[in-house]
């Protein structure tokens, strides 16, 4: 793959990456029945370096998908079930007092299940705030600092949390602060009757299916160099921002239904995710330039755990995807 | 081109890329130079049709001015003034907000070819925009290849401002409705009621007089009709001043006497059709004008109701007479002397004899008779002197017995003898000052002369002679002999005896 080192762009290599992405869309397809949009969003947050928050019920697969991910992609691929006992040192690893051969005690940094390339963090919101904020901070400085030394995390490094919307007894959500921190935040929906009946089909029988190594970790690293190179046309950057403005309640673009319910809007990170999932939905259909079309297909999954609806919005049954929704209809492509 | 030609960033361009570029910009260039003229026809087509709506506002607003005279300033001259003016604003205006800028055009080409910014993404690329040069000159390949192939139409499709888009929906429906001739209100269409009134008045009668040419066969009528139906419509749907209005009907007039005149002269050569044709025309200019005249003066004269029904009946005589000959528009002048005499005309026609003076022996007659046996009034052909009821019933305030008074007057009966005489008369006036056979000798004088004149046909004179002799006989019962078909006043002069056909 070195078509896709920076620097080296042509139009074999375009070629060659827009089929790369579309092999490992295929070989997770070959385990996950449906769910498109999911396998590509997972994979816009692995290649713009972000993490996901995947939210959906129980049984509908995130875990098998994100295993199959960690397959496709030859990762190092850790689950961390969390729980309210769960602690900080479960995750990051821990300084653990060894002894060696001369009997001399010495301190042995032992890593968490964190140091792996992707990270299942499932039901994220049954840990503690402490737990959580442990994981995020690792999510965000992409490094772990125990006992005055600072471990680097590997990459490619993605977290991919879940958690279930229907429970929310013991269970501590995720603060605002800490959920702007995840790229996007993915809805794993309910199969259709037809994805259900290939999921009976595929699970029932004696075959299985296996999935083959894609991408290694340096095509990933390389891929996220050329997603970050694509070009950006100013009308389009310019309608990515007025977009971010219009989700701002105490901005003079706010929409009327944004005064209305929201009571914070997305952050500059927010129009980071934007932008870059933009050129990542280019990139994934064989095109070096981003246009509005890919900004309106990401702005969803990157802004709908950004906006925090007030009082009036929670208590009318106000969705974010409505709001955005809304402001996708009424924010003009040009000024 | 507005900006120079860009090369591709990262040092010196190779020399594909700078060809490349070259093109790209040429191309560029090219759609540039075609999207301005499809903007200039879009601003004129724009202002063009800013000016109609002006314009049709404004010829609103002045027919308005019946209502409100504050409008009255407003002229068809100064509405197309202003509506010019404000078509070259609105040009103006929107020339002044439209720049087509190179970026411009590649967005509008995006926008249309569906190319998803690709256009706009290279030309910024080779602008200087961060991009690294691989990705530069993979975009500005594939960019120039697919700009090349651009077809001109795709510049074509114009999008015009929401108002404007609205205005051709607009005017395809005033049209249809025109078309089909729904009933629109008439300041809709920027007519004046009393413009449209007079239209369907005039269509009315055209519809009237194309049905009996067709019944009669007579294709000047009917050709007369339909440039009378023609007009009828233009006034209802055509915006025009009353002046305007007054030049047409003149020029109507002006066509209806040539085709009169081309009757007249042409009455040896097209036969009995053409002849019968110019006559009518003939009797209807002459019998208009002795209608004018009596109606003139039955309005100036203080009339007793006897003299009153005379005066009636003579009217009703001679609309039966046009009615008969396709005389409408005479027609509708009898029914208005009708109108402002009918209360006195009612009360008279009580005491007025019947089948006096002889029944109608004309065609005229005839067809008087038959409408009144269709109408189920049972008058038969009893002769002008019938007291048939006229359908109209109004009764006019200044004649009605409570605002007028009753007074008696001396009035000549006979050669030599004076009798009193009830008259009802306005109470302003207080009294009659002219006697009322001055008045039916007036009548008289004027309907022989009628008589005589060349117009008239000749089985019509003794006709009305008739009717004439009928009006001396219809003074009140107390006055006249009964059933006395001689004429009661001597100061009347004796009828020619004329054969009757």
């Amino acid at each position: 793959m070195t078509e896709t080192a920076p620097g080296m762009m042509s139009e074999e290599g375009l070629a060659a990456i827009h089929a790369n992405l579309r092999r490992v869309r295929e070989e997770i397809g070959k385990v996950i029945v449906g769910h498109e949009d999911l396998i590509e969003g997972v994979i816009t947050c692995l290649l713009c370096g972000g993490h996901a928050l995947l939210e959906g019920a129980p049984g509908l697969g995130k875990t098998l998908l994100v295993k199959s991910l960690g397959e496709a992609l030859d990762l190092t691929f850790s689950r961390i079930q969390f729980t309210p006992d769960l602690m900080p040192a479960d995750i990051l690893g821990t300084t653990m007092v060894l002894q060696d051969e001369q009997n001399r005690k010495y301190f042995e940094f032992q890593r968490g299940p964190i140091f792996a390339h992707i990270v299942l963090a499932d039901e994220i919101n049954r840990a503690t705030p402490k737990t959580q904020s442990a994981l995020l901070e690792a999510m965000q400085e992409r490094s772990v600092t125990i006992g005055g030394v600072e471990h680097r995390l590997q990459e490619p490094f993605i977290v991919l949390a879940t958690q279930n919307p229907i429970e929310m007894e013991g269970t501590y959500p995720l603060p605002e602060a800490q959920i702007d921190r995840f790229f996007m935040k993915l809805d794993v929906k309910q199969p259709s009757f037809y994805e259900l009946r290939q999921i009976i089909d595929r699970t029932t029988r004696a075959e299985n299916h296996r999935v083959r190594s894609v991408l290694s970790a340096e095509e990933i690293l390389g891929l996220r160099q050329v997603v970050r190179s694509i070009p950006l046309a100013t009308p389009v950057r310019d309608y990515a921002i007025r977009l971010i403005l219009a989700t701002q309640p105490e901005h003079e673009s706010g929409s009327e239904l944004t005064r209305r319910y929201v009571r914070y809007g997305s952050s500059p990170r927010g129009a980071q995710s934007l932008v870059l999932g933009a050129k990542m939905h280019a990139l994934l259909r064989g095109r070096l330039h981003v246009g509005f079309e890919d900004v309106r297909a990401v702005a969803l999954p990157s802004l709908r755990h950004r906006l925090i609806l007030n009082f009036e919005g929670e208590a009318e049954g106000v969705h974010a995807e409505g709001i955005i929704r809304e402001l996708l209809r009424s924010v003009a492509e040009a000024p | 081109m507005d900006e120079a030609v860009p090369h591709p960033p990262g040092g010196e361009p190779a020399a594909e890329e700078t060809l490349l570029a070259g093109s790209f910009a040429a191309l560029v260039g090219k759609c540039q130079q075609r999207r301005r003229r499809v903007a200039r026809w879009r601003l004129a087509a724009e202002a063009f049709l800013a000016g109609l709506v002006f314009l049709h506002l404004l010829l609103i607003a002045g027919q308005l001015a019946v209502v409100w005279p504050r409008l009255e300033w407003l002229s068809p001259l100064l509405a197309g003034g202003i509506a010019l003016g404000a078509a070259a604003g609105v040009y103006a205006r929107l020339r002044q907000g439209q720049t087509i800028t190179p970026q411009a055009v590649l967005l509008e080409l995006d926008r249309r070819l569906g190319t998803r910014e690709r256009f706009i993404t290279t030309w910024e690329a080779l602008g200087g925009a961060p991009c690294p040069a691989d990705i530069a000159a993979l975009l500005l390949r594939q960019g120039t290849t697919r700009l090349a192939h651009v077809e001109p139409r795709v510049m074509w499709p114009v999008t015009f401002s929401a108002p404007t888009k609205l205005l051709p929906v607009l005017l395809l429906t005033a049209a249809l409705l025109l078309a089909v001739e729904l009933p629109l209100p008439s300041f809709l269409l920027g007519v004046a009621p009393q413009l449209s009134q007079s239209g369907e008045e005039l269509r009315s009668f055209a519809r009237t007089l194309a049905q009996k040419a067709e019944e009669q066969k007579l294709p000047l009528v009917g050709k007369v009709a339909e440039r009378l139906a023609a007009e009828g419509k233009r006034l209802q749907t055509r915006s025009m001043s009353g002046e305007q209005a007054r030049r047409r009907l003149e020029a109507l007039q002006q066509d209806l006497d040539r085709w009169q005149a081309a009757a007249r002269s042409e009455l040896p050569e097209r036969g009995a059709e053409s002849g019968q044709a110019a006559s009518l025309l003939r009797q209807r200019q002459d019998l208009q004008e002795q209608l004018r005249e009596l109606l003139r003066q039955a309005q100036r004269s203080d009339l007793t109701r006897s003299e009153a029904a005379a005066v009636h009946r003579h009217l009703r005589l001679v609309r039966e007479l046009l009615e008969a000959q396709l005389m409408g528009r005479a027609q509708r002048l009898v029914e208005r002397g009708l109108g402002r005499i009918m209360g006195a005309g009612e009360e008279g026609e009580e005491g007025a004899p019947r089948g006096s003076g002889g029944g109608p022996e004309g065609p005229a007659g005839r067809q008087a008779a038959r409408d009144r046996d269709e109408e189920g009034g049972g008058q038969g052909a009893s002769g002008i002197g019938a007291g048939s009821t006229p359908a109209r019933s109004a009764t006019p305030q200044d004649l009605s017995p409570r605002s007028s008074v009753l007074f008696e007057t001396p009035a000549q009966v006979a050669a030599g003898k004076l009798r009193s005489t009830a008259i009802r008369a306005l109470p302003a006036r207080n009294e009659a000052l002219r006697p009322s056979q001055e008045v039916l000798s007036d009548y008289q004088r004027q309907l022989e002369s009628l008589i005589t004149r060349e117009g008239l046909p000749r089985e019509y004179r003794p006709f009305i002679r008739d009717y004439f002799l009928a009006i001396g006989l219809s003074q009140p019962q107390d006055d006249a002999p009964a059933g006395g078909a001689e004429p009661t006043q001597p100061s009347l002069p004796a009828p020619r005896q004329e054969p009757r056909r």
